[in-house]
């Protein structure tokens, strides 16, 4: 028996291996075909045949490739698997043939077509029942008909021409591409010229004139007279940019373009609609790869630009518009002590202090919500396009389930205290009845879409961790100012920094530390550069870098930072100089190898790994984070100036005065860690708490 | 007035039509007790015509169990509906183009096209087939009353058409209800939604309305106080064939053996919680450390029953004893149970929810470790259980406590103790629990006041 399994992503590796396994043992030759890993398929497993699939398109004609570009990605996968003659060829001799993921349907069912005599099937368990049923001879024979189904696509298929200009050899030539580049100018029916761009800029990028690709669509989206074809061309381009891992200059004019479009179809009563393109809009405006995977973002320079985006969209404001509360703020009723709701989902990386504060606080009984712990709050938390619907007057169903979900909750708790503004985004979308509101945004959040979803007039208070993150929202999110705006605070994150004391290790003064490098906001690479100088002048200095490496999946732009990253480091690292720790639990015993502690940062709200740096008496060297660099506040507002460096030169410099010799390194080391415990130790943070909360 | 045997008013045997998808020998957890129901009827002379679904539309579901057919009563007749859920199917020649493209599109399309016909996105598209065989059997014997168990709802619609064209009377045991979600504890739909609508009507007609617990009933009373009258608890229980224990002769440096028999159909994060508590608790406790954690049932539902995410953690957490053992008969369960030291019980819900398998596991007499809400119905249940661990909500701490707890409880419990462990359990035998509502409802309808057959006879 010949079983014939198609994956179009990678899948997991454990269920794989054990379903080869159990396929072996009823004597079948298993047959791996698609798109994964070659390094993660173990040759111990058995598999019979492993073939990858080129999915670059190399074996098609141009005519296919370029229809394989512009079909739905299940399409162009079989456009893929269809062109490998190895594949066709187990697939006409196989018994049983699988998909394993929804990416492999398609092709499995054109294989299938291929093979009449052979069981098809979706999901290895179902597969695993069918091969058993073959083996024992009990399978019910194939269904001999199989739907053909119509192409949908026929009659609307792009001309040949719309895809020649596509065409690499084409726009592979600088006279070719600029002449292509006129042709979507040129008068002709609406629907031929969005084929035409959207096949152009496609091509262009392929054959890397990314400039060019961008520019085309700008010019062309100035000649399309309806907003969903400007929306489409201006999204087809800026997207692929940022999937590219980079932020275009069309960011902003194409989130603009899905706004209008938004505003069309809410000025039409279609809230469905509008809150597809309102997605659409804020998706592109505030992408990761703009404002996270890179180590620059618009959002700081241009806040006012994003501010204006929503606020001059009637339908993205009508999204975060004010709804205000139906009630005031009641306060306990006298003898009582004061319900505390503390709402998260999933992360309470900043609220363990304020749990156990709390909890044994006789005047406070203390709730935790978990959001990730109710699947039905989660799925509303989760679903932003409906959110924005019922906001935008449809979907009645959904404010009637977030009632019946949050009401109990908001009836218990006389404050309720949101961390991260996602599950604020979902709790402000019903009347908070009598119970007060407290947000607390994180630095993340400020770059994100959640604070344009958050109706902050049911919001009494609301939380930053530090100055220059409150000044960024205030001057991006419109709801933030005006007289619906919430009162506005500043709280650190709380940390319990009194157990970060402890003697330092020998070579300690010549060894500089960082604490967390998993994120492209903390330009690990800004840190080699310190070093290189450093060791330069003084070859005892090295660099420990604590904690995991970056989410390479997250996006091309992270892979990119992660790929150039490890190539350095791996240099630095066989001389010495550098030593990555990994993930730690122990960063108070690590940090007493560390003399000195890094913020190589580009972003930062408070960066906890420099204040447990300074509790511990390592003498912290902050670049002045780029992000915020000459406002009003930033890196040098939160911290003493003299910690904070604009240059790796500059911090070298800083450095080497702090560790010039065991007294003077010792003496910064003292001021640094009164310093931190004088400004965020917990005894200190938690009075704020208490006057925020209205404990005490 | 009282006679043997209930008579219609035509003089012959009365006839149940009672709509049971989910009747044996479906590997659901709702098929022991539509079994029961219909063998009670059956038991008092009732005429019994079940109508489920064909036994390949479970294939891809909760698969079958033909164990579970044996204790029918042979009296009954089962007529299954070409039925079957189109969202599960597996084999990819019944895939239409479009589907086979964009399976997303497709389900979307024909959630909201089975809506339009009856608000249950999943199964409104059988509404037609049920309502016809609704009608077709009763031309063929006229039905003298008409019971649906549901999930799902749409069993209601033929209730209704048989009820508004030919005027038979209709109860239903809603089990969970309709209108309360008893997963996250929620109204499910406003009274002016279609379902709403839908639940309305048929609660306003329906001869008597059962439900499993006191919270839901409670519910019920409170949204339709005017049929406060017509809605009862008919409550789940054990079946005294699935806990009929041989006795364990367990040696002192035996290891435990931790158990949890049900489908894994909760969530990633609740098993991840688990494992993680069970791992810790190993670290903690030698008792824990060497024993086992033995998962019997269905890992997940649907296509990729026993090959997803669960199945994954459970894999994975095989170096902590963590053992899959697959499926159990219904004729294997009590000896699974007898191999047993302790007991977990994993449950979504709240206040609002029971889950049958508490019954049966309070009346093993073992160490039960809950994992579920404090405020919950099975915490109702068990409480004053002299082996429970009690209920600490999702909390990992907790649940390590507690595995430590029920590990020394499995080694030190007294025999008093084990005899209170089952008598505690042993009021919730499910035949007992349902024969005064079934004997209601044949009186109600039929206005004879039956006797009970002690056997089934075959």
């Amino acid at each position: 028996m010949d079983v014939l399994v198609v994956v179009g992503r990678m899948p997991n590796t454990d269920t794989l291996s054990a379903f080869v396994a159990e396929l072996k043992e009823l004597d079948a030759r298993v047959h791996l075909v698609g798109t994964f890993s070659k390094h993660a398929i173990d040759p111990g497993w058995g598999l019979e045949t492993v073939r990858r699939v080129a999915t670059d398109g190399a074996n098609l004609d141009w005519r296919a490739r370029a229809r394989a570009l512009e079909a739905h990605p299940h399409e162009r996968f079989w456009a893929y698997v269809g062109a490998d003659q190895e594949v066709l060829r187990l697939a006409k001799a196989a018994d049983v043939i699988v998909a394993v993921d929804t990416k492999a349907y398609y092709s499995t069912w054109e294989l299938a077509r291929l093979n009449p005599r052979a069981h098809a099937c979706v999901g290895l368990a179902a597969a695993q029942r069918k091969a058993q049923a073959v083996r024992d001879g009990v399978a019910q024979p194939p269904r001999v008909e199989q739907t053909s189904g119509a192409d949908a696509g026929q009659e609307q298929r792009t001309s040949d021409i719309a895809l020649l200009l596509g065409h690499k050899k084409l726009l592979s030539n600088k006279a070719g591409a600029a002449l292509a580049r006129r042709v979507p100018l040129l008068p002709m029916r609406e629907k031929t010229r969005i084929d035409m761009t959207r096949n152009l800029v496609i091509g262009l990028f392929a054959a890397k004139r990314n400039r060019a690709a961008l520019a085309t669509a700008s010019s062309v989206a100035g000649k399309l007279r309806g907003t969903e074809a400007r929306s489409e061309v201006l999204r087809t381009a800026t997207r692929r940019a940022l999937a590219q891992g980079f932020t275009p200059d069309t960011l902003l004019a194409s989130a603009e373009a899905d706004l209008a479009h938004a505003d069309r179809l809410f000025a039409d009563r279609d809230a469905a609609g509008a809150a597809e393109f309102v997605d659409h809009g804020l998706h592109t405006a505030f992408h990761r790869v703009a404002h996270i995977d890179q180590r620059e973002s618009p959002l700081p320079k241009r806040a006012e630009e994003f501010a204006r985006l929503t606020a001059a969209s009637t339908a993205a404001s009508a999204v975060a518009a004010g709804r205000g509360r139906a009630h005031l703020v009641a306060e306990p009723e006298p003898g009582r002590p004061r319900r505390l709701l503390v709402v998260m989902d999933g992360n309470d990386n900043f609220l363990g202090l304020i749990r156990t504060y709390y909890e044994s606080n006789p005047d406070v009984e203390l709730r935790f919500l978990d959001i990730a712990d109710y699947p039905g709050i989660k799925r509303l938390a989760g679903n932003r396009r409906r959110l924005m619907e019922y906001r935008l007057g449809g979907d009645p169903m959904y404010g009637f389930t977030a009632e019946q979900h949050l009401r109990p909750h908001l009836d218990w708790a006389d404050t309720v205290f949101i961390d991260w503004c996602a599950a604020a985004a979902l709790f402000t979308s019903v009347d908070p009845g009598t119970a007060r509101i407290v947000v607390r945004l994180h630095s993340y959040e400020a770059f994100s879409y959640w604070p344009r979803l958050t109706d902050f007039s049911r919001v009494d208070d609301l939380v930053f961790v530090a100055d220059h993150i409150r000044d960024l929202a205030l001057r991006s999110v419109p709801a933030l100012t005006g007289a619906q705006a919430p009162r506005t605070h500043v709280v650190g994150n709380g940390m319990d920094l009194a157990g970060f004391a402890l003697p330092k290790n020998p070579d300690a003064r010549f060894t500089v530390g960082m604490v967390g490098i998993g994120q492209v906001a903390k330009d690990p690479l800004w840190a080699l550069q310190v070093i290189r100088e450093l060791r330069r002048r003084d070859e005892r200095y090295r660099l420990v870098m604590i904690g995991g490496d970056m989410d390479t999946k997250a996006s091309q732009a992270a892979a990119a930072y992660q790929r150039s990253f490890q190539r350095k480091v791996t240099a630095l690292e066989a001389e010495g100089a550098v030593e990555r720790r990994g993930a730690i639990t122990d960063v108070p015993g690590n940090l007493r190898d560390i003399g000195v502690i890094l913020s190589s940062s580009v972003l930062e709200g408070c960066h906890v790994g420099v204040m447990e740096g300074a509790a511990s008496g390592a003498v912290p060297v902050v670049r002045d984070w780029p992000f915020f660099s000459g406002q009003k506040h930033g890196a040098s507002t939160l911290y003493p100036a003299d910690w904070v460096v604009g240059t790796p030169e500059a911090a070298a410099d800083r450095i080497l005065a702090v560790t010039a010799d065991e007294e003077t390194w010792a003496g910064h080391g003292r001021e640094s860690e009164k310093h931190a415990l004088a400004s965020w130790d917990w005894p200190v943070v938690r009075g704020e708490f208490d006057r925020l909360f209205g404990i005490g | 007035m009282s006679t043997a045997e209930p008579r219609s008013e035509a003089g012959d045997r009365p006839h149940l039509l009672y709509f049971a998808i989910g009747f044996p020998p479906a590997a659901k957890s709702c098929v022991f007790r539509m079994r029961e129901t219909a063998n009670q009827f059956a038991s008092l002379g009732w005429r019994v015509t079940v109508v489920t679904i064909e036994d390949e539309g479970w294939l891809g579901d909760c698969g079958i169990d033909p164990t579970l057919s044996a204790s029918v009563d042979p009296r009954i007749d089962i007529v299954k509906l070409p039925l079957s859920r189109d969202d599960l199917e597996t084999d990819l020649r019944r895939f239409s183009r479009e589907r086979a493209i964009d399976p997303q599109l497709w389900h979307r399309t024909m959630r909201e096209r089975a809506f339009e016909i009856f608000p249950d996105p999943v199964f409104g598209g059988w509404r037609y087939d049920l309502e016809e065989a609704a009608l077709r059997i009763h031309r063929e014997h006229p039905v003298t009353l008409s019971l649906a168990s549901c999930v799902p709802y749409v069993q209601l619609a033929a209730l209704r058409r048989l009820y508004e064209d030919c005027g038979v009377p209709y109860a239903v045991d809603f089990r969970d209800g309709w209108s309360i979600d008893v997963v996250d504890d929620v109204e499910a739909f406003p009274r002016d939604s279609e379902a709403g609508k839908w639940e309305e009507r048929v609660i306003a007609d329906a001869v008597s309305f059962w439900c499993v617990n006191d919270p839901i009933a409670e519910h019920y009373r409170n949204r339709y106080p005017e049929h406060r009258s017509r809605i009862h608890v008919v409550r789940n229980g054990y079946d005294a064939d699935s806990v009929d224990l041989p006795v364990r002769q367990r040696s002192a440096d035996e290891p435990l053996v931790f158990g949890h028999l049900g489908t894994v159909s909760f969530s990633v994060r609740l098993l991840e919680k688990v494992l993680e508590a069970w791992s810790a608790a190993r670290a903690r406790d030698p008792l824990v450390a060497s024993a086992t954690l033995e998962v019997r049932g269905h890992i997940g539902v649907g296509a990729n029953r026993g090959a997803n995410k669960h199945m994954e953690l459970l894999r994975g957490a095989a170096d902590d004893g963590v053992v899959v053992g697959g499926p159990v008969p219904k004729a294997e369960v009590s000896q699974v149970y007898g191999g047993w030291d302790a007991l977990l019980l994993v449950i979504l819900g709240g206040r609002h929810m029971t889950s049958g398998k508490v019954y049966e596991y309070m009346s093993t007499g073992l160490p039960i470790v809950s994992m579920h809400e404090r405020e919950h119905d099975a915490s109702r249940l068990l409480d004053g259980h002299p082996l429970w661990t009690g209920a600490h909500g999702l909390d990992v701490e907790k649940l390590t406590e507690s595995f430590c707890r029920a590990a020394h409880l499995a080694v030190s419990a007294t025999d008093e103790q084990r005899r209170a462990a089952r008598a505690h359990g042993a009021a919730y035998e499910r035949g007992a629990l349902m024969r005064p509502a079934v004997r209601a409802l044949t009186e109600l309808v039929t206005g004879a006041v039956p006797e009970i057959e002690e056997k089934v006879e075959s």
